[in-house]
């Protein structure tokens, strides 16, 4: 298969490494080469974490700076940890809710406004989704799927991956979440297909 | 997900998906293991874990206390003749050096392997250290993987390498390869029965005398020569018609190939399989065909450093790229854009510079968000941290009046915000004798150690003993989580949950302390803060050495146990504001459950919330 380079990134606790896995163990499914980097550090105790996903046959599991198709990010800060690794006019999607830090709740103001974000984001490319992807997952029954909310909004306009082994991945990741899991991903996925990439 | 619990699996039909941490683990299973120790230190610690999740392994797999034990602990089995591995990553590796060379030296009967994992970037903590000095320190011969399908292949030939050579085989990997998944096709399982046996032979098992002693260093020596022979494959060199030559190592060896292979470059490359021996010939052979030599190796220029001086053998000049002379760093990790930078002037029309524009680089560095890395909601060690600092406050210090030395593991993250509480931190077990340390050098304030359970278990028992011995006045608080929690929750022999399992005795930190013979011991319940705060005041005054026990479950076992649920609710008719708020509970405590409202008032958010009630305590306002 060509080449496709996917990062990931968001807060400890999110979720981006299983989708990065569900989107691995798709490839797997299907035989198509696939490459995991989990850059986690001590994520789990409130920091930022990332992960690169390359479909195709590559060596570095760390994509190259400029080297990414596509960018998405689960909560909208988190999108500056990976923004330099967009090719020119890449695809970004991001999670529009904010999720503030210790820092930031002491002082909202520390926090970037969205303009600030949305400019930084034009300089790379023009292809940018903001999905409420937190609402969105309530709505499937889990504030805990906007990962997979993501997913489904990104995998209504690209198609690297059979849409079956992507929904086979997700029921093979938790049995236990996988109802709720498959109804973030749909609503994510219809959301995205009537907004289209929204600017 | 990932495949990693069908790691035991004997069908080689399809490969799977398996991190280079997982694969490792397997080439452990296909190597016909009896038995897997360790200790938890990412990137390591998922090597063991992933073993931990295969049903019906059919062989022992132990967290032991500490590295060296855990070490001693898999050369027992390899000197009755089976097979062992042993994983730690590079800190562990220090604590386990003492027995590492003299094992090394004796040398091991079943093939005994030890997983080293080095953190250059330090992604996990700690220091950016270069376990192939070790290696060279120890003679002991040393593989580096440079993918996950590697990491299975070189174990798995690692134990059938260490029986050759009657030597440990070490295997490095960093954290990025630890954490990269890939496809990886698995192999047989060997099949190992062996009767476990053990000669009498003192002058190859104890260090018996200076001959004995000499004769050991010289046939471990030779047992590294014999090493390189038989790895020759594993440092494959490809020449071609180019001027350039380059060398790398582990995982740096992706990052070439990803730049040779994306920009069609032909250069001479010599991948290093083997860390230790290092293949002079072979480099050798690369030099007399070209006039530049990079190297491309992270954190120490040990390569470069072979390079430099077999460069004299060498009848013609030949410039060496690497970070003696720069433009690579003695620091941080690669990737691939360090090395196109590093070989963009060798190769100026065909590889670009990468460079993030000036414009989006000040973007990025001005929309950071600022995190604050911390205790989980409901943590035990948060209110033990906010008491000791009441307590100190209490008792009419200054903050800066009282040294606070920390420890490795989730107890260090008393250092950040809002506690500020640790002043230091060293190595396993080190808050105790540092303590002690301050004291002698005649710090007349109290001087407090805190440590951990696994910490206090692994490494801090000598400290304890060396300070009571002297009759040092410290006080000591072991948080006492019941669980080894900064790398994922495991187990230590202070685990209950651990010990209902069958042949584990429990051993509870208190009964060290008190067979010690310390009589001033308290235990208290780190969320009852009004009885915690005098017991530590008490602890603080007393002429004589004193611990105390902060003795509660980590939140998330507790929760994940079933034991623990409910949340706390702010009544806003109280709340004055976390503006306006002299003592704000958000502030004070640093717990993540607590959020900002939309009114400005403090907002407890009952999914994260653990119902520890430190937030009760320390409003001022009886809001909470």
């Amino acid at each position: 298969m060509e080449h496709y380079n996917l990062a990931f990134s968001g807060l400890g606790g999110q979720g981006v490494m299983t989708v990065s896995q569900v989107l691995a163990t798709a490839a797997a499914h299907e035989n198509v080469q696939v490459m995991v980097f989990e850059g986690t550090g001590i994520s789990q105790r409130g920091g930022g974490v990332f992960s690169f996903v390359r479909f195709g046959e590559s060596y570095s599991p760390k994509i190259p700076i400029g080297g990414a198709d596509a960018l998405i990010s689960l909560e909208i800060s988190e999108i500056i940890r990976i923004i330099q690794y967009l090719k020119p006019q890449g695809q970004i999607w991001v999670n529009s809710g904010k999720i503030h830090g210790y820092y930031t709740k002491l002082r909202p103001e520390l926090y970037p406004m969205e303009d600030k974000i949305r400019e930084m984001i034009r300089l790379k490319t023009n292809h940018l989704s903001m999905i409420p992807a937190r609402r969105l997952a309530q709505e499937a029954g889990s504030a805990q799927a906007i990962n997979m909310t993501m997913l489904g909004a990104f995998s209504s306009v690209n198609s690297i991956l059979n849409m079956d082994s992507i929904i086979w991945a997700i029921e093979e990741s938790s049995k236990k979440f996988a109802e709720v899991n498959l109804k973030a991903f749909w609503i994510g996925y219809n959301f995205a297909k009537n907004e289209g990439m929204t600017e | 997900m990932s495949d990693y619990k069908n790691l035991g699996t004997h069908k080689l039909d399809k490969p799977l998906l398996l991190s280079a941490n997982q694969a490792l683990a397997r080439g452990a299973i296909e190597g016909g293991v009896t038995l897997v120790t360790g200790y938890p230190g990412t990137p390591s610690t998922y090597a063991i874990e992933a073993l931990l999740r295969v049903p019906d392994l059919g062989f022992r797999v132990e967290w032991s206390i500490n590295e060296k034990v855990a070490f001693e602990v898999a050369t027992g089995v390899s000197w009755a003749g089976l097979r062992s591995l042993v994983t730690m990553k590079m800190s562990g590796l220090n604590v386990a050096s003492d027995s590492l060379v003299s094992v090394q030296y004796s040398g091991t009967n079943g093939g005994m392997v030890i997983y080293v994992a080095d953190d250059p970037n330090t992604y996990y903590g700690m220091v950016e250290q270069d376990s192939r000095l070790f290696a060279r320190f120890a003679v002991a011969p040393m593989l580096t993987p440079s993918s996950p399908q590697e990491a299975l292949d070189f174990t798995h030939r690692a134990f059938d390498l260490s029986e050759e050579i009657g030597r440990p085989v070490m295997i490095l990997m960093t954290t990025p390869l630890a954490n990269t998944s890939e496809l990886v096709q698995l192999g047989e399982i060997k099949s190992i029965t062996r009767e476990p046996s053990f000669d009498f032979d003192i002058a190859r098992y104890a260090k018996a005398g200076p001959a004995a002693c000499v004769q050991q260093h010289k046939d471990t020596l030779a047992s590294l020569v014999k090493f390189g022979k038989l790895t020759d494959d594993l440092n494959p060199l490809t020449l071609t018609d180019s001027s350039v030559g380059i060398i790398a190592s582990g995982i740096t060896w992706n990052y070439i190939k990803e730049v040779v292979v994306s920009n069609n470059l032909n250069p001479c490359l010599l991948k290093l399989g083997v860390s230790n021996p290092l293949p002079k010939e072979k480099i050798k052979m690369l030099l007399s065909k070209v006039d530049t030599v990079v190297v491309l190796e992270e954190l120490e220029p040990i390569v470069e450093e072979l390079v430099l001086a077999l460069r004299s053998e060498i009848d013609h000049p030949i410039r060496v790229v690497g970070k003696i002379d720069g433009p690579l760093s003695m620091t941080g990790d690669y990737n691939a854009d360090v090395v196109s930078s590093a070989i963009h002037d060798l190769f100026p029309t065909q590889v670009a510079k990468p460079e993030i524009p000036d414009d989006l680089s000040q973007h990025i560095q001005d929309l950071q968000v600022k995190r604050l890395i911390t205790f989980c909601s409901g943590c035990p060690h948060r209110a033990t941290y906010y008491a000791l600092n009441e307590a100190i406050e209490k008792l009419g210090y200054k903050k800066e009046d009282v040294i606070i030395t920390g420890d490795i593991g989730c107890t260090i993250l008393g250092m950040n915000d809002p506690f500020q509480s640790c002043w230091t931190e060293i190595s396993m077990g080190s808050s105790i004798s540092l303590a002690q340390g301050f004291k002698y050098a005649g710090i007349k304030n109290p001087v407090v150690a805190t440590i951990g359970d696994g910490t206090f278990f692994h490494a801090g028992i000598p400290a304890l003993l060396n300070a009571t011995h002297n009759k040092t006045n410290l006080t000591i608080i072991i948080l006492d989580n019941h669980w080894t929690s900064m790398t994922g929750m495991q187990p230590n022999v202070g685990t209950e949950a651990h010990s209902t399992e069958k042949n584990k005795h429990l051993i509870k930190p208190e009964e060290i302390v008190r067979a010690a013979g310390i009589k001033n011991i308290q235990r208290v319940n780190p969320y009852q803060i009004k009885k915690i705060i005098p017991t530590l005041m008490e602890a603080l005054s007393s002429p004589e050495i004193s611990i105390v026990i902060a003795d509660a479950e980590c939140a998330i076992q507790k929760k994940r146990g079933g034991k623990g649920g409910g949340f706390l609710k702010v009544k806003p008719e109280k709340c004055v504001g976390l503006d306006a708020c002299e003592h704000p509970c958000l502030k004070v405590t640093g717990c993540p459950a607590i959020e900002r409202g939309e009114d400005g008032k403090a907002f407890i958010n009952p999914d994260a919330c653990n119902a520890c009630g430190l937030c009760h305590h320390a409003c001022y306002h009886g809001a909470i």
